[in-house]
């Protein structure tokens, strides 16, 4: 447990912090007393059943969901109701959804020169080179001109990670990126994720995805009816010798 | 089995040839009979009423359009029961323009207001404007119409006791220079406004303040003990209608005009070189407000360099009591009302000369001022609302039809509430809102037609009228019909170019 974030740079404070955090749906207990902390550079991947928690724990990250009981701290600053926090929250964490949710009406320049332009107040042309920087970075910058529309899934998906990473974000947050995919462009949104864990972005990723997991996760949290049933390094999660909680192993031996 | 079937299919070609089995034949043949039928129909209907019109003595024409008309109509501004058939025709045509022109904006803007209500997080206002639309919808605009004229008819006083705003006797206040200090004021907020220094700041907004003060006490103190002038009551509301002051432009509308248009120029400018500079720099600008307040300024401005000119020199007027005529003062024959309009025109030193409506105390017509009568105000009232409740369903189902991803994505990356409305939702609500918004369009000026129960003088109104006295009765529907195809074609072709801005594109 103590070797996890192998690119940790000594005395980092954490950059979020969950602290016997809950959450329920009318009557539905959907988070049960999570406390978590993720590290700067850290990636961190959180699979579990459908209806565990786990898309509902990164969107309290950023108060896409509101949580009801506890802390959230994010880059320092404290998740409550104060609207200023949640913006400056915001401005540092990206999210990419599941259904891509690109802005349809606009073009693929504008969908992600938007944000810096009218939240960070960067000049036009300074916004635009760093969105064709990014395209660059997704491979496809020869689509910066067209409307989401026209594009596949795969790059859809790729121009909707380019408009999170515009932001500069210290925090990338991914609600099942490729589960919405087609099984041959699932590979070319994955590549775009390992090439920005590599660069050492904060990552918290919520997939189904077990190859990604073993091969880019620093640390692997497994949820289960809105608990944190387990956690650990891959190497760990993954090795047959190792005993799991019965919940995990049903599910492990489910998916792999 | 195949071959034995394909060959008692053949025995039959002697009596279904292949070229008649031919589906793209078969239905080329279908339409020609279609036309055939319907061609016959209507040249059998059309000799018939032919047949009929001509042993009455009334075959279409449209020569009697230019016979006197011979009767009077309401709401019919300069028309005469002297004037032609045609001239009646087109009072009644520029009235239904009047209902629906104005009546599709105040619809709109009142749907959309409630549309939005309806989606409010308050309970109160939710549940109020969920009523509003349910009683408006469900029930028939007719009978609508008509509610609101009769509560037209027995709320309004007589006109000998018409309800006057604002109420006779206010002195006049000095309004202009009122607004000017309020307007100075603002001017003085936003431009200490980016001041760095806290001190320097309050002192220039406290400085500024109190030398306003001193010209407002000097203003008043020396300047306004000049002639007190009665303010006269600018509206008027009584059985007869709703009659609202005039202003006409006098002597020196037009250098004031040019300030406006001066003050609309430089606020354009202001707006590119706005915008232009947070394209370039990104530092936000509120330009829309610098705008608004460039217009303000000058439309201020220019009224007060108007009335600084020279006071105008001794005007004869006709003095009732000594039947005769004397030299005064402009003020001063003002305040004593014994100038005539023109005199007024030329010698005001305002732009801008207000006409109070003048009330005729025998209970006739309005003699100046704009005046609108009790029908017009029951179907203009009538059509507006109960359109107006469909409008806010669907500028409800336009906003809930943008999927919930969009209003997650705008705020994960940061957008604030104003930008995700104006950016986001709204020109994905507005590709879903306009089609159907185009429709109830549409509705209105067809259901301005229902004008005639209450007897407003609308463009059926008057056809019904003439045809009556005429006799004319298939020009007269035609004429109708083709009056409501234009204004029906002209919204619609409207609404389909805004409607092709909002596409989206795809593939």
């Amino acid at each position: 447990m103590q070797d996890q974030g192998n690119q940790m740079m000594p005395g980092d404070e954490p950059i979020i912090i969950c602290r016997e955090m809950n959450k329920w749906f009318g009557d539905f207990h959907v988070l049960r007393n999570i406390s978590l902390e993720v590290m700067p550079r850290e990636v961190l991947v959180i699979i579990g059943p459908s209806g565990s928690g786990k898309s509902t724990l990164i969107r309290c990250i950023n108060r896409l969901e509101e949580h009801q009981d506890g802390t959230i701290i994010v880059n320092g600053i404290e998740l409550s109701h104060d609207v200023q926090n949640i913006a400056e929250i915001r401005r540092e964490t990206g999210m990419v959804f599941q259904q891509f949710n690109l802005f349809p009406h606009l073009t693929v320049m504008d969908n992600i020169t938007l944000a810096p332009m009218k939240v960070r107040h960067w000049a036009r042309e300074r916004a635009e080179q760093r969105a064709m920087e990014l395209l660059e970075r997704v491979e496809i910058p020869e689509q910066a001109f067209k409307y989401p529309g026209q594009l596949s899934g795969g790059q859809q998906q790729r121009v909707a990670i380019a408009r999170a990473l515009a932001m500069e974000p210290k925090i990338m947050l991914f609600d099942e990126p490729t589960s919405a995919l087609d099984p041959e462009m699932i590979k070319e949104v994955l590549d775009v994720m390992k090439e920005l864990a590599v660069t050492g972005m904060t990552m918290l990723v919520v997939t189904h995805e077990m190859g990604f997991a073993r091969e880019v996760a620093d640390r692997i949290i497994f949820m289960d009816m809105g608990y944190i049933v387990e956690e650990g390094p891959p190497e760990n999660f993954f090795s047959p010798e190792i005993v799991h909680h019965p919940r995990t192993q049903e599910f492990l031996d489910q998916i792999l | 089995m195949g071959r034995a079937m394909r060959s008692e299919n053949s025995k039959q070609d002697i009596f279904f040839p292949a070229i008649l089995r031919d589906g793209r034949i078969l239905q080329g043949i279908a339409q020609i009979l279609f036309v055939l039928i319907v061609a016959v129909v209507m040249n059998d209907l059309g000799t018939r009423i032919n047949s009929a019109l001509e042993s009455t003595n009334q075959s279409p024409n449209f020569e009697f359009l230019q016979n006197r008309a011979g009767f009077d109509l309401a709401d019919s501004g300069s028309y005469s029961s002297n004037d032609r058939y045609i001239d009646a025709f087109r009072v009644g045509f520029v009235n239904t323009l009047r209902v629906v022109l104005i009546g599709l904006l105040a619809s709109t803007v009142l749907g959309i207001l409630v549309g939005i209500f309806l989606l409010n997080r308050n309970f109160l206002l939710r549940t109020l404007s969920r009523i509003y639309v349910e009683i408006l919808r469900n029930t028939p605009v007719l009978l609508q119409i008509i509610a609101w004229y009769f509560i037209a008819i027995f709320s309004l006083p007589q006109q000998q006791e018409a309800i006057a705003f604002p109420q006779e006797g206010i002195r006049s206040l000095p309004l202009l220079q009122y607004a000017l200090s309020l307007f100075l004021i603002v001017l003085l907020w936003q431009l200490t406004g980016n001041l760095r220094s806290q001190l320097w700041r309050s002192r220039l907004r406290q400085l500024g303040i109190a030398l306003l003060l001193l010209v407002n006490l000097l203003g008043i103190v020396v300047v306004g003990s000049g002639t007190p002038i009665e303010f006269r009551p600018g509206i008027y509301i009584s059985i007869k209608g709703v009659a609202i002051f005039e202003l006409i432009p006098s002597a020196h509308f037009g250098v004031w005009a040019l300030f406006v248009v001066l003050g609309v120029i430089v606020a354009l400018a202001l707006w590119r070189y706005y915008g232009y500079i947070t394209e370039a720099t990104g530092k936000p600008a509120p330009r829309s407000r610098y705008a608004a307040m460039t217009v303000i300024g000058f439309t201020l401005f220019g009224w007060l360099i108007v009335g600084m000119r020279p006071t105008p020199p001794e005007i004869p007027v006709y003095d009732d009591g000594r039947d005769s005529i004397v030299e005064m003062e402009y003020d001063e024959a003002f305040a004593s009302g014994m100038l005539t309009i023109e005199q007024e025109l030329t010698h005001t030193r305002q732009p801008l000369l207000f006409r109070p409506p003048s009330l005729d105390r025998r209970g006739r017509n309005v003699e100046t001022g704009i005046e609108i009568s009790p029908p017009y105000l029951a179907v203009f009232l009538g059509l507006v609302i109960y359109t107006s409740a469909f409008i806010a369903e669907i500028v409800r189902a336009g906003i809930q039809a943008v999927p919930k991803g969009q209003l997650e994505a705008a705020r994960a990356v940061g957008l604030s509430q104003s930008d995700t409305l104006r950016l986001i939702i709204l020109p994905q609500a507005l590709r879903v809102i306009i089609p159907p918004l185009g429709n109830q369009f549409l509705n209105l000026s067809k259901n301005s037609s229902l004008a005639i129960a209450v007897s407003y003088t609308d463009i059926y109104q008057v056809t019904y009228t003439i045809i009556n006295q005429s006799g004319q009765s298939v020009t007269g529907i035609v004429m109708v019909l083709l009056s409501y195809l234009l204004i029906s074609l002209c919204i619609a072709l409207i609404m389909n170019l805004v409607n092709q801005r909002f596409q989206l594109v795809t593939r």
